[in-house]
């Protein structure tokens, strides 16, 4: 865990340069996911389309929240079911296939690491982000993985 | 989205009751408070719909629910600066 942790404050520290001061800033912390998930999506564009692309980051987010906060934990099956989504179109004998995995597992790795960092900035308003999102009626539960753990 | 069907509710129910045939009594002060509160309610809702709808529409970030900004350049919503799946699949 202090391993885990000491990483993302490294990593949160490549983005914040002015500290404490703006690690609570919810402009701010939305601000460095977005950067960081412009720089991903460009990375791996060219292998996968719009809503697999979307699909990754929901699912790297949560699995980094089901991670961190005590009392998630991931529906096993149904991420199953949505990784093969994000992996759809392609096929293990494509010549290309073992790019488009190691693109999937590198966006998913540095998603994992974004909320990596939003945790240690912020750990209680990480981890009711994550409450809410298996808690509430409103949005789409689609793409939501988590689950309350047994 | 809860709360939008209960004014819906409320004000098509005093509504009925209001233009209903066999009515045989006029709205009493009370029923028309919350009549013209459910009518209130309900512009308001449909007016912050339609600026939510233009700001999307204009690729500028708005407010989706309590909490929840989103920004459609990027196709993303975040919950008190947290990316939210839930809102983000919702929205775009």
């Amino acid at each position: 865990m202090i391993n885990k942790l000491g990483a993302a404050t490294v990593f949160a520290s490549m983005f914040f340069s002015s500290g404490a001061a703006l690690a609570n800033d919810a402009d701010t912390i939305a601000k460095m996911d977005m950067e960081i998930t412009a720089w991903v999506e460009e990375f791996i564009g060219e292998h996968f389309q719009t809503n697999q692309i979307s699909l990754l980051k929901d699912i790297g987010m949560q699995i980094a929240i089901a991670r961190n906060c005590d009392g998630l934990d991931l529906d096993e099956d149904k991420l199953a079911d949505l990784l093969g989504t994000a992996l759809e179109g392609h096929d293990s004998g494509d010549a290309d296939y073992q790019v488009v995995r190691a693109s999937m597992q590198m966006s998913l790795a540095a998603y994992m690491a974004t909320g990596q960092a939003v945790h240690a900035l912020n750990p209680e308003l990480f981890c009711e982000m994550g409450e809410a999102e298996v808690g509430s009626t409103e949005g789409s539960s689609e793409t939501i993985v988590l689950t309350m753990a047994e | 989205m809860k709360k939008k069907l209960l004014l819906l509710t409320t004000a098509a129910a005093l509504f009925a009751a209001a233009v209903a045939p066999q009515a045989s009594h006029a709205l009493t002060d009370d029923e028309k408070k919350k009549l013209a509160g459910a009518l209130v309610g309900i512009a308001i809702a449909s007016k912050l719909k339609e600026v939510q709808e233009d700001k999307k529409a204009g690729g500028e970030p708005y407010v989706a629910a309590k909490n929840v900004r989103c920004f459609p350049e990027v196709r993303k919503c975040y919950w008190n600066g947290v990316y939210s799946s839930r809102w983000t699949q919702h929205e775009f």
